[in-house]
């Protein structure tokens, strides 16, 4: 650390006031962008929650959460429906993607056949424009793709309209966050597994442990705080779970999430207010979820760390 | 003892049948995860829009690689062509990852190695801030942008300065790990702050931080929804050949387009083969305490 010596220097000043005006200088920007960009915006986004513009004056109340909550209670609104669908792309992310992509991670680290190749093609969605993967995904599954031409030949069928039928269009948008998403926490679980002692994983081979208990009990634990910071940051986006909607469906055949949604209103509706008022109130339900997974999940560190 | 050895002979094999399984598995994902981007090029390649639409999914000879050559000419959004496009990219994601690597390299520099008064207050701000989800403040944000004439204009940059975030986080801990003692002969020898700072703490940082940096460009090249929202006008090529298809998909002359689709991914896919050992070794984080 820099000791603050009140001795004075060639230049006049004492080390301790040169110190004062580099720290000064160093944080000036960031801390007016953080005033800005993050007090500012989510103090004014809370102010539009509260406000509604009529003939040109701002109006002061609730009705856009008694609009909320009367869209709510209708069950087969698009809240409703963007609400079921943010939990499903949430729960899909939780339980379907972190569990396998850490599976996959493992075996990479375990170094299976062909694993240096498998790391960098099972990375490249991640790398490459999820517009252009959704794109190319688009025209595959579409009516004169080669997957409708292939399940033709299977089945003698034609292939259902995956993204403009309500019946597929979810399932089909899931499926394309599971296929192509598997890659996403590659990075930080490899980095997280290499870090792991070697010598910890023979003695629980030489001991006799298996591949599921090497896997729960000594890989797991082991990289927990990798782990346990991917869980809380997927805790931190529940309700910004979302998929490719805006590529693929622009909401269209109950696709819509909550983030979608507030996006779609921006970008193509032009109103502000009512969804500054549904994001002020899943931020309400949201941030208290994550503090407490925080805590809950980084208790479970100091427990194994002990 | 022959029965420990046997035991764990009979655990190698299972090992080993686990193992054959799981080769077959990922060889079969990979090969899934690749066929679109190869069904990308085989169109990339076939005659022209009325070809493409006679048989889309077979690959067809000759080649027609002029097809990329054309997508420099006729790919056109917003007035913007396939270079302009291609040159707000390169703005974008660079100006994004410089911008926003220099601000939280500043900050997490000054909150590592300084001792001031409020350090804990930033430092825990800068934690508990990642850790509150706002999900309502894009119409906040967008309306703000539009008061500053941040839409349309270069001027968004000044929006990647924040020098708080996951990657403040990563290079905090970075400069954590960094040994003081190279400062503290530099201060000696009678370097300023900015010196040691600049020639001294940073360069030392620098293989963690142009992993950062790579992951940053790579973020910034391919988001299309923030440019969609605030530059519309400017189109980068992951928003512009989203709204190029988007807008021609009934016209559009689709192997010429997919050229261009596949143009887009060079940059990133270059960029990712030269730094991908340096990404996969240098990227670790060790948990959010604060």
């Amino acid at each position: 650390m820099v000791e603050t010596e009140k001795r004075k220097t060639f230049s006049g000043w004492s080390k301790k006031a040169k110190d004062r005006a580099f720290i000064l200088a160093m944080l000036a920007i960031p801390v007016l962008h953080f005033a800005i960009f993050y007090v500012y915006i989510n103090f004014n986004s809370i102010l539009m929650a509260f406000q509604t513009q009529l003939e040109g004056k701002i109006q002061w109340g609730f009705q856009h959460f008694e609009r909320m909550f009367t869209e709510f209670g209708l069950g087969d609104s698009i809240l409703s429906q963007a609400f079921i669908n943010t939990l499903t792309f949430w729960f899909t992310s939780m339980l379907v993607i972190l569990p396998i992509s850490f599976v996959l991670c493992y075996f990479l680290y375990k170094k299976v056949t062909m694993y240096r190749i498998y790391r960098v093609i099972f990375y490249l969605p991640s790398i490459i424009p999820s517009s252009v993967t959704a794109i190319l995904f688009k025209y595959m599954i579409a009516g004169n793709g080669p997957i409708a031409e292939i399940f033709m030949s299977m089945t003698g069928t034609e292939l259902p309209t995956l993204l403009t039928d309500s019946t597929y269009a979810m399932k089909t948008l899931l499926f394309y966050n599971v296929f192509f998403g598997l890659g996403t926490n590659m990075v930080l679980f490899s980095g997280a597994m290499s870090n792991i002692d070697s010598s910890i994983i023979e003695a629980g081979q030489i001991d006799g442990a298996n591949m599921f208990v090497e896997m729960t009990q000594l890989v797991i634990p082991m990289m927990w705080p990798t782990l346990s910071t991917v869980m809380i940051f997927d805790f931190v986006g529940l309700f910004n779970a979302s998929g490719p909607i805006l590529l693929l469906t622009k909401g269209a055949y109950n696709t819509y999430t909550i983030s979608y949604w507030i996006y779609d209103r921006v970008l193509f509706g032009g109103t502000y207010n009512y969804p500054a008022a549904v994001g002020l109130f899943f931020t309400l339900i949201g941030a208290p979820i994550a503090l407490f997974m925080r805590w809950l999940l980084n208790h479970g560190v100091d427990d194994i760390t002990m | 003892m022959a029965i420990e050895k046997k035991n764990y002979v009979g655990n190698n094999k299972v090992r080993k049948a686990v193992f054959g399984i799981v080769f077959i598995v990922f060889l079969l994902y990979a090969v899934a995860l690749l066929t679109p981007y190869f069904y990308g090029f085989v169109i990339s390649v076939k005659e022209n829009g009325r070809a493409f639409m006679r048989d889309p999914v077979r690959i067809t000879f000759p080649f027609y690689f002029n097809n990329y050559i054309k997508a420099f000419e006729s790919l056109e959004v917003e007035k913007t062509g396939f270079f302009g496009m291609f040159f707000n990219s390169i703005w974008y994601s660079v100006g994004t990852t410089l911008f926003s690597l220099f601000s939280c390299t500043c900050t997490a520099y000054v909150i590592s190695k300084y001792e001031f008064k409020g350090k804990g207050l930033i430092y825990s701000t800068a934690i508990v801030v990642m850790m509150i989800p706002i999900y309502g403040s894009l119409p906040a944000r967008y309306r703000l942008y539009t008061q500053v004439g941040f839409i349309n204009s270069p001027l968004i940059l000044i929006a990647s300065l924040g020098g708080f975030g996951t990657y403040f986080i990563y290079i905090h801990a970075f400069f954590k790990s960094l040994s003081w003692s190279y400062a503290e002969a530099a201060f000696i020898d009678g370097a300023g702050n900015f010196k040691v700072f600049f020639t001294i703490m940073v360069p030392m940082l620098l293989p963690s931080l142009s992993a950062l940096a790579v992951m940053s460009f790579v973020g910034a090249w391919n988001n299309y929804s923030d440019p969609l929202l605030f530059l519309p006008k400017m189109p980068p090529l992951a928003s512009g050949l989203y709204t190029y298809e988007f807008n021609m998909r009934y016209t559009a002359n689709h192997p010429v387009y997919f050229a261009g689709v596949i143009i887009s991914l060079i940059p990133v896919i270059s960029i990712f083969a030269i730094f991908q050992n340096t990404i996969m070794s240098s990227v670790y984080t060790g948990g959010l305490k604060g």
